[in-house]
C-alpha cells in the first residue's frame, strides 16, 4: 500500500525562526501516529501542511494530492480536530449536523446520531451553552461519522478532564479507528496516547529527530535502574539521559545492547514521556 | 440542495436576528408610531362619521371623487408607502455593513475557520455565498418587512377613513397599490446590489485582512488617505475637482451600501419640475431612472473594482494563516 503522507524536503519559516527544516517523513496507511514536540517545535505547522492551510517550500503528497493546490478535492478524505472548542459558538447541535450532512458527502447522520444519542447533547443546545468537553464529543461525533481516509488531531483534548480524554481516545479506537484509516495526533497528554500509538515522530527545532514504530522504539530503546556503585560504569555507555530516584540512578540507552544493560541492574521498557524528556533536553536552555 | 445552498443557510442561521428581526423590529416600530399618532389625533378630533370641512361631510367628499382624484389619491398612498420603507432600508444598509465587517473575521477571531476548513468546501464558495447573502438574502428579508408594513399602515389608514364615515375599499384599496410599489424596490435590488459592490468588497477585504478591528481599518484608512489628500489640496495649487476623492472613493467605499444612494438626485429633481402631484415622484422612479446609472462609468468602475477586492478577499481566505 502506498504512503497516506509523502514529504520531501518541507521547509517553512517565520522570519528568521524556521518552523519545519528540511523534513522528511512518510506515514503508511493504517498508522496511529504521534507527532510530538515542545512548545513550537513544528507540529502545528506540519499539520497545517498536511492539511493545505498554509504554504511551505518543498514537496507534500497527501493521498495522492497536493494540498495546496488540490486542498478542495483532499478535504473530502481528510478530516480534522484542530482544537478543542473551534466550533462556531452560535451554531446548535442539529444545524451542525444538518450542514455537514448537507455539504459532506462521506458524512453518515445515522451514524453521527447514534453517537450523540450516548452523550448529553440535545438538538436545540447551542455551542456557546456547552461545556469544553461537550463540544468535543460533538466535534467527535461529526468527524467520526464521516469515512475519511485520514485523521488529524492537533491538541484534540487540550483543557480536558480525565474522563473526557479518556472516553475520546476510546471511541476514536473502538468505533473509529480501522486498517484503511490513518490516524495523525499532537499532543503533550504522551502517557494518554501511548497506548494506542503504531507510530512515533519527535520533532524539535522543526526537524524530525525519532521517526520509528512503537516495535521499533521497544527494541532500540532501555531503561536501567543502576545502583550509585555502578553508576559509573553505566555514564561510560554514554546514556542518553539520567535521573535519580531513590537514591538510584535511572538511565535511558540507545541502541545499547540489552543483554549489557541487565548486568547494570533492572532494565525495563522506557514510557514515551521520559523518552521525550530525554530527547528533548534542553530545548528551552 | 447542494453546497452553495447550504452555505446560504448557515449565513442565514448564523445571522437571523440581522437579516430576519431586524427589518421586522423597524416595521413594527414604525407602526408604533404610526399607531400612536392616529390614536392622539383621533382622540383630539370630533369622532363622528359627519365631520365637515367647510361645511362639507367627509364622506360625500369621498364619495364624489372623481376618477383623476382617486388617482391622485393612490399615488400620494403609494408615495408615503415607498418612502415608509426608507427605515428598514436604513437598517438594511447598518445590518449587511456590519455583517460584511464581520463575515471574514469573526470566524477567524473565534477560530471557528477552522472547523469550516476542515469541510470539503472551497474558499471561493465560502466568501461568495456571503455576497450573496448580504445582496440578495438580507434584501429579500427586508423586502418582506417592508410589505408587512406597508399593509399594516394601509389598514391603519383604512380604520381611520371608516371611522370618518368613508368606505375604505374604495378610498384605499381600490387606489394604493403596494404590491407594485414593493415590486418596484424588488426590481431595484439588483443595481444596489451592483452599486454596492464597491463598499462590499471594501468591506470584505478589511475582514479577510484585519489582524484585529476591521471597522476601523474599514473607516479610518480611507478618511484618513481622504483628509491627507484635502490637505495636500489646500496647500499646493494642485486642483482636484471639488471634493472628488471624498465623493468618487470614500464614499463609495463606506456608503454605497445604502439601497437607492445611486440615485442621482439633480436628475430627478429635472424631471419633477413642474410637478403638480404625487404620483410624478413615482413615476420619476421608472424604468430610466434606474437605468440611468448603468449607462455611466462611475457604476461600472466601482462595480470592476469592487469585484477585485473581493477576488483578493478570496485569496486571503484561502491564504491568511494566523489562526
Amino acid at each position: 500500500m502506498s504512503a497516506v503522507i509523502q514529504a520531501n524536503r518541507l521547509s517553512k519559516r517565520f522570519g528568521t525562526t524556521p518552523a519545519l527544516d528540511d523534513v522528511s517523513f512518510s506515514v503508511e496507511a493504517g498508522r496511529i501516529v504521534g507527532l510530538i514536540g515542545p512548545n513550537g517545535a513544528g507540529k502545528t505547522t506540519a499539520l497545517k501542511a498536511i492539511l493545505g492551510l498554509t504554504d511551505f517550500q518543498g514537496d507534500l503528497s497527501v493521498l495522492g494530492l497536493d494540498p495546496r493546490k488540490q486542498r478542495h478535492e483532499l478535504m473530502q478524505h481528510v478530516c480534522f480536530i484542530a482544537d478543542v472548542a473551534v466550533l462556531p459558538r452560535w451554531i446548535r447541535v442539529s444545524e451542525a449536523v444538518e450542514f455537514v450532512a448537507g455539504v459532506h458527502p462521506r458524512f453518515s447522520r445515522a451514524k453521527c446520531e447514534q453517537f450523540l444519542a450516548r452523550t448529553k447533547l440535545k438538538p436545540r443546545m447551542r455551542v456557546r451553552e456547552m461545556s469544553k468537553g461537550m463540544i468535543v464529543q460533538l466535534h467527535l461525533a461529526l468527524v467520526m461519522a464521516i469515512d475519511a481516509r485520514l485523521l488529524v488531531l492537533d491538541e484534540p483534548t487540550l483543557g480536558l478532564d480525565i474522563l473526557y480524554r479518556k472516553e475520546f481516545y476510546q471511541s476514536l479506537l473502538n468505533d473509529y479507528f480501522d486498517e484503511q484509516k490513518t490516524i495523525i495526533i499532537t499532543t503533550h497528554q504522551v502517557e494518554e496516547v501511548e497506548h494506542i500509538l503504531t507510530d512515533l515522530m519527535f520533532i524539535r527545532d522543526g526537524k524530525i529527530v525519532l521517526d520509528a514504530s512503537m516495535d521499533a522504539i521497544a527494541e532500540r530503546f532501555t531503561e536501567v535502574m543502576v545502583n550509585p556503585d555502578r553508576a559509573a560504569a553505566a555514564r561510560a555507555l554514554q546514556p542518553l539521559g539520567e535521573r535519580q530516584i531513590f537514591g538510584k540512578s535511572i538511565f535511558l540507552f540507545d541502541g545499547t545492547d540489552k543483554p549489557r544493560l541487565a548486568e547494570l541492574g533492572e532494565i525495563r521498557q522506557p514510557n514515551i514521556a521520559d523518552l521525550f524528556v530525554a530527547t528533548m533536553k534542553g530545548t528551552y536552555a | 440542495m447542494n453546497t452553495f445552498a447550504w452555505l446560504l443557510k448557515r449565513e442565514y442561521w448564523e445571522h437571523r436576528g440581522g437579516f430576519q428581526w431586524a427589518p421586522l423590529i423597524a416595521a413594527g416600530i414604525i407602526l408604533l408610531v404610526v399607531t400612536i399618532a392616529v390614536i392622539t389625533g383621533l382622540s383630539n378630533a370630533p369622532l363622528d362619521g359627519h365631520a365637515l370641512i367647510n361645511g362639507v361631510r367627509i364622506s360625500d367628499i369621498a364619495a364624489a371623487l372623481t376618477p383623476e382624484q382617486r388617482l391622485k389619491i393612490g399615488a400620494g398612498l403609494d408615495v408615503g408607502l415607498f418612502f415608509s420603507a426608507a427605515p428598514i432600508a436604513i437598517t438594511l444598509a447598518i445590518v449587511t455593513f456590519f455583517y460584511l465587517l464581520g463575515s471574514l473575521y469573526d470566524d477567524r477571531r473565534d477560530r471557528s475557520i477552522l472547523f469550516w476548513k476542515s469541510l470539503p468546501i472551497s474558499d471561493m464558495e465560502t466568501v461568495l455565498s456571503k455576497l450573496v447573502a448580504a445582496t440578495v438574502i438580507a434584501p429579500l428579508f427586508a423586502l418582506a418587512a417592508a410589505l408587512i408594513l406597508m399593509l399594516g399602515l394601509l389598514i391603519l389608514f383604512s380604520i381611520v377613513v371608516a371611522i370618518y364615515g368613508m368606505n375604505p375599499f374604495t378610498v384605499v384599496w381600490a387606489n394604493a397599490s403596494p404590491l407594485s410599489v414593493v415590486g418596484k424596490v424588488a426590481m431595484l435590488i439588483p443595481l444596489n446590489a451592483v452599486w454596492a459592490l464597491p463598499t462590499i468588497g471594501w468591506l470584505m477585504l478589511c475582514s479577510a485582512f484585519a489582524k484585529r478591528v476591521p471597522f476601523l481599518w474599514a473607516t479610518l484608512l480611507p478618511i484618513a488617505i481622504g483628509t491627507c489628500v484635502s490637505i495636500f489640496d489646500a496647500v499646493t495649487n494642485l486642483r482636484l475637482p471639488n471634493d472628488w476623492f471624498w465623493q468618487h472613493i470614500v464614499s463609495r467605499v463606506l456608503f454605497s451600501i445604502l439601497p437607492g444612494s445611486w440615485m442621482d438626485f439633480e436628475h430627478l429633481d429635472n424631471k419633477m419640475d413642474g410637478a403638480d402631484g404625487p404620483e410624478v415622484l413615482l413615476n420619476a422612479i421608472d424604468l430610466n431612472t434606474i437605468l440611468a446609472p448603468l449607462a455611466g462609468a462611475n457604476l461600472w468602475i466601482g462595480a470592476a473594482a469592487g469585484a477585485g477586492m473581493i477576488a483578493l478577499a478570496i485569496w486571503l481566505r484561502r491564504w491568511r494563516d494566523d489562526s
